[in-house]
């Protein structure tokens, strides 16, 4: 049962007749409009953190039922592709992903938004955005001939080895201390064990809830993961994004230039993005850490990631807009989506009666190019549209960080309830936050905890179908032992980058704060406390439900206790807040990576070795240190206004939370005059329930109360 | 093209206006209706995206024109707990009227077996219609080109599906032993779309998509040799009778196989669960209505939803979407078999709920 061979010689010989007919469609003057009409929505609404691209294509989904297929691809992928290059902007400006794909801009992005340096990192990510999706264009329309065998050899163990490609990514995104960051990524993955257990049926670390019994949704884990913390410090802090009170004298065009200085890091980034976008299960969330780990390594200054480094915008970026070639060609090639969004694309080529298989590479390649046509023009013309406004975008990096809050938080909060519209998911995301908070407060990344999350029902499904189709034979297959060398060959990179990195003078010492110490223990204490409570269901559970968690928690468990055993014992500081691999390599790329996640908190959330004074020469020129206890007073009362505002959804909905958050904070916080903040809450509400409820018609979560407002 | 451009013309008022409209609908008609003027929530238990989702929204979009009073219809994706969490919603809400549950076969049959979340009074929930589907049970050519040398392999046979419990792979699996076939299932694939791509790589040997999934994926690999399909499992009519479902009408039932290559009628307990299976299929998008609605509302859905299911823009874009006009249940076929579900014998519950978790 081979391929037969009759489909590759078809496709080569319709080749150009089917590009010459796509080519035809493209310039049928309903279908550019429908180009042109897709790209405005999915440029708008892909700055809404949580929002993206999965509301935008399902609301545009009845209206593709009498088009054309070209008409309906248009206006789908048209919005698709832009809504990739907005969301990266979102992260630059204000740290907050507008969803989980795009959270890798803020490692760089983020600072350089903080330098006032917001319009150089979009341009970059713009322009990097627009050459990857002109690679990943160019892969889909280069594979078509040979995408059917390529993706039949990608069998489950070789998915499942692509998984711990991605886990190896946490090497370059855990900080200094490669422990924690293993340990990290345990708890991912054993949060992703959290639900239904897809081979056994058994229902594992519920709680009994029935929210948790399809798993943990991963929009309001990414979102309040990065964004609470974020808000809860702009709150804090009291200062504009950008730290530096002077006006953005970077350019766009800067950004341009750079991308083509550092076309290394763009390339690999989009090569990453279409190679791991093929593989379903694996998709966005992971490549872009992939690449922005491989900029990392290959970087010849390591130690500039995190505190605002070009490639750590460009290699996320063109991975980013590379990844959706890539993904069609699975969905194209089998009807196997990559993406929530892609399974949307896929009920589109069902509205057309279109067959995603063979057909889309013979009978109907047609479609197939004009796909690529698409993808190329949208993203073109999405970012010239967008090029001359970003310096105006980037003013909101200038504005009183306590004027944004409150409307930054509204959309925090509704991106991460329209994942399945229930109270939930507002709760889920706060609570994430505060743990997210505190992680960052006692110096433990964050990221790896995002990757395993992500990765691990890919992981272990395909471990348990690899094992129980192949048995042990799937560890021979030859795809497999290629990507075992891959994983080698990153990890020894990513080492390599790790003590290749210059330290900085006396950084070792300086950034050893009083923190660094207590909060391993106590962080290492609760990550004990939760691998045994995991242990302790699992032993109720089959053998086959049990055995992949229990490795997960037993392996987490004792990185836990060997940290714990460090830090207690070992007397040295220097050693005692590290692991061995880390020793005297402070300074390393990993340690700014830190710096970088500590960054986003503030300066005086700082925890690693390392990190302070990475960014505090930066912080201290404009800004006098706030007293401890103000500093304190303000974190609490931060998340004090998250929780009161999610109470006020809870009992009474979001369209009055707007209106009484919005009016309150900027009286009170922002120190507007009443009749300023009640203008600014009214026009906010009113303007929440025409796009919200109104136009997107998102499912927002029953309220207590039914009290029926506007 | 004329209808896509005004399709993208509203759609950019819309945008810009920031408004989702509705207020079109107020020129002539008559009569004042219950309807006119009001919105319709679908809860979809699913992601969308999916083949059911796009029923779902040829629901939505072709039901308001057959509704007095014309009112707009939007679709809501609520999932979550295999439908629990849009169910319990529909059951917790207003009876209004004006929020409608679709239900899949899974749902019905979680909801059977007393699944945790599942205990919402869908026996006591009225019917407005459903839209029935089969399952098909396909195999690689090289394991079996028909049924009868199928029946001949001794090995085990792996068969690849989603997750246990799940409805199709109860009815795979009832199916099968009502063969003797030895069949070992692995789960874990994400829909039925990847068991399709498991069985190209001889991953799996066999597979049971729905026929709403079997049309667009497996279909085309059947006609070109590499997949049989060795039968459906149909759906139930009022009389009670298992027929051959519309969308593939090719394909002979298991009932219909089986008294010809046995000679006699299917009995016994196992029948009898894989009896009740086949009868979620027939409800497999089903759409149902708070509990306490006014029996004079679900009559207008009711009604509506036949009138619908005749009407020619619904044949034509079912024609479109799946490549044959999908038939939607009449309402005392779709009443008969939740009626059987509902008195399924609690011997085969116990089979059933036994036989979901691995």
């Amino acid at each position: 049962m081979e391929i037969p061979a009759v489909n590759v010689a078809n496709s080569y010989g319709d080749l150009l007749p089917a590009l010459g007919g796509s080519f035809e469609q493209l310039f049928q003057p309903s279908v550019l409009l429908l180009l042109l009409l897709g790209v405005l929505i999915g440029g708008i609404v892909g700055f809404l953190p949580g929002v993206g691209a999965l509301v935008t294509l399902t609301l545009m989904l009845p209206f593709t039922f009498t088009m054309s297929p070209f008409e309906s691809f248009a206006l789908l992928l048209g919005a698709y592709a832009v809504i990739a290059t907005t969301g990266d902007l979102t992260s630059i400006l204000i740290g907050v992903p507008s969803h989980p794909d795009s959270a890798a801009l803020i490692m760089d992005g983020y600072p350089l938004a903080q330098q006032g340096q917001a319009t150089r990192a979009m341009g970059a990510a713009v322009a990097s955005g627009t050459i990857g999706a002109l690679i990943g264009a160019a892969a889909l329309a280069l594979s078509v001939p040979i995408v059917r065998p390529l993706v039949l050899e990608l069998g489950s163990p070789e998915t499942f080895m692509l998984a711990m490609l991605g886990v190896a990514v946490v090497g370059s995104v855990s900080g200094r201390s490669i422990l924690k960051g293993v340990i990290g990524g345990g708890l991912g993955l054993i949060l992703a064990a959290v639900g239904t257990n897809a081979q056994t049926g058994v229902p594992r670390f519920t709680l009994d809830s029935l929210y948790l019994i399809d798993g943990i949704p991963l929009v309001p884990i990414a979102v309040g993961m990065f964004a609470i913390p974020e808000l809860v410090d702009m709150h804090r802090r009291r200062t504009s994004i950008a730290l530096e009170r002077r006006t953005d004298n970077s350019s766009a065009w800067q950004g341009v230039l750079d991308t083509f200085r550092y076309r290394g890091a763009m390339v690999r980034g989009s090569l990453i993005g279409v190679g791991i976008g093929t593989v379903p299960g694996v998709g966005g969330a992971v490549s872009q850490w992939m690449s922005y780990g491989s900029a990392v390594a290959a970087s010849k200054t390591p130690e500039k990631f995190g505190k605002g480094a070009m490639e750590g915008v460009i290699a996320p970026g063109a991975c980013n807009n590379s990844k959706e070639g890539g993904q069609l060609i699975p969905t194209v090639a089998f009807g196997l989506p990559g993406s929530a969004a892609m399974a949307i694309l896929l009920g589109a080529f069902l509205i057309q009666g279109l067959n995603p298989g063979p057909e889309m590479l013979t009978t109907h390649l047609d479609v197939t190019f004009f796909m690529v046509l698409v993808l190329v023009v949208a993203n073109v013309v999405g970012s010239a549209l967008c090029f001359p406004l970003l310096k105006y975008i980037a003013l909101i990096t200038f504005v009183r960080g306590e004027l944004l809050v409150p409307f930054i938080l509204v959309l925090v909060l509704v991106g991460a309830a329209s994942s399945n519209g229930v109270m939930e998911d507002v709760l889920l995301a706060l609570a994430v936050g505060v743990i997210a908070w505190l992680m960052k407060w006692y110096g433990w990344p964050i990221v790896p905890v995002l990757l395993g999350l992500v990765l691990g029902q890919t992981a272990e499904t395909n471990l348990s179908i690899s094992i129980n189709v192949h048995g042990a034979t799937w560890l021979y297959r030859p795809v497999v032992l290629v990507l075992m060398a891959v994983i080698v060959l990153a990890v020894a990179l990513a080492y390599r980058s790790r003590r290749r990195g210059m330290p900085m003078d006396g950084i070792e010492d300086e950034g050893e704060d009083s923190r660094s110490r207590p909060g391993t223990l106590i962080g290492s204490a609760f990550v004990v406390l939760i691998t045994l409570a995991v242990l302790a269901e699992a032993s109720s559970f089959t053998f086959a439900a049990r055995i992949y968690p229990q490795i997960i928690a037993v392996v987490t468990l004792v990185c836990a206790l060997l940290l714990i055993g460090r830090t207690l014992w070992v007397r040295n500081r220097e050693e005692a807040s590290d692991d061995a691999e880390s020793h005297g390599t402070a300074g390393s790329p990993a340690s700014y990576v830190d710096a970088g996640l500590a960054y986003l908190s503030g300066t005086d959330v700082l925890t690693p070795a390392g990190s302070a004074q990475a960014v505090s020469h930066l912080v201290e020129t404009q800004e006098a240190p706030l007293a401890h206890d103000v500093s304190t007073k303000r974190t609490l009362s931060g998340f004090a206004w998250c929780f009161a505002a999610a109470m006020v959804i809870w009992v009474v909905g979001f369209v009055p939370c707007v209106f009484v958050l919005t009016g309150l904070y900027l009286r009170f916080v922002a120190k507007l005059s009443w009749l300023k903040a009640l203008i600014i809450a009214v026009t906010f509400a009113v303007t929440f329930d025409a796009v919200f409820v109104e136009f997107l018609r998102l499912q927002l979560p029953p309220t207590l109360l039914d009290v029926p407002l506007l | 093209m004329r209808r896509s451009l005004t399709a993208a013309l509203v759609m950019s008022l819309v945008a810009v206006a920031g408004c989702g409209g509705g207020a079109e609908g107020k020129s002539a008609e008559p009569k004042s209706d219950y309807y006119r003027g009001k919105t319709i929530k679908i809860l979809v238990p699913f992601a969308p995206g999916g083949s059911s989702d796009v029923v779902a929204r040829l629901v939505a979009r072709e039901l308001p024109a057959n509704l007095p009073g014309k009112p707009t219809i939007v679709v809501e994706n609520l999932p979550g707990g295999g439908g629990a969490i849009a169910f319990q919603r529909l059951a917790r809400g207003k009876s209004d009227a004006l929020t409608i549950g679709v239900a899949t076969s899974g749902n019905v049959l979680r909801h059977l077996l007393k699944e945790p979340g599942h205990d919402y009074p869908l026996e006591t929930m009225p019917l407005i219609g459903a839209v029935p589907g089969t399952d098909v049970t396909v195999v690689r050519s090289a394991i079996a080109k028909d049924l009868d040398s199928l029946l001949k392999v001794d090995d085990v046979v792996t068969g690849g599906n989603t997750a246990p419990g799940s409805q199709l792979a109860l009815v795979h699996q009832f199916g099968t032993a009502l063969w003797g076939l030895k069949l070992k299932q692995v789960f874990g694939f994400e829909g039925i779309g990847d068991v399709a791509t498991a069985l190209e790589r001889k991953e799996v040997d066999m597979a049971t998509p729905t026929d709403i999934g079997y049309i667009p994926t497996y279909k085309p690999l059947v006609d070109s040799g590499k997949f049989t399909a060795v039968w459906q499992d149909g759906v139930v009519e009022a009389s009670g009778e298992i027929t051959r479902a519309p969308a593939v009408p090719d394909i002979p039932t298991l009932h219909e196989e089986y008294k010809r290559i046995k000679g006699t009628e299917p009995s016994g307990v196992d029948w009898d669960a894989y009896r009740i299976l086949v009868a979620t299929g027939t409800v497999a998008s089903a759409l149902f209505a708070h509990a306490d609605t006014d029996p004079k509302h679900v009559k207008t859905l009711r009604d509506a939803f036949q009138k619908m299911a005749a009407s020619p823009e619904w044949a034509a874009q079912t024609q479109k979407s799946f490549s044959y006009q999908v038939a939607v249940a009449s309402t005392e076929a779709g009443e008969a078999a939740l009626k059987e579900i509902n008195a399924t014998e609690p011997e085969v519950v116990k089979l059933l709920q036994g036989s979901s978790k691995k």
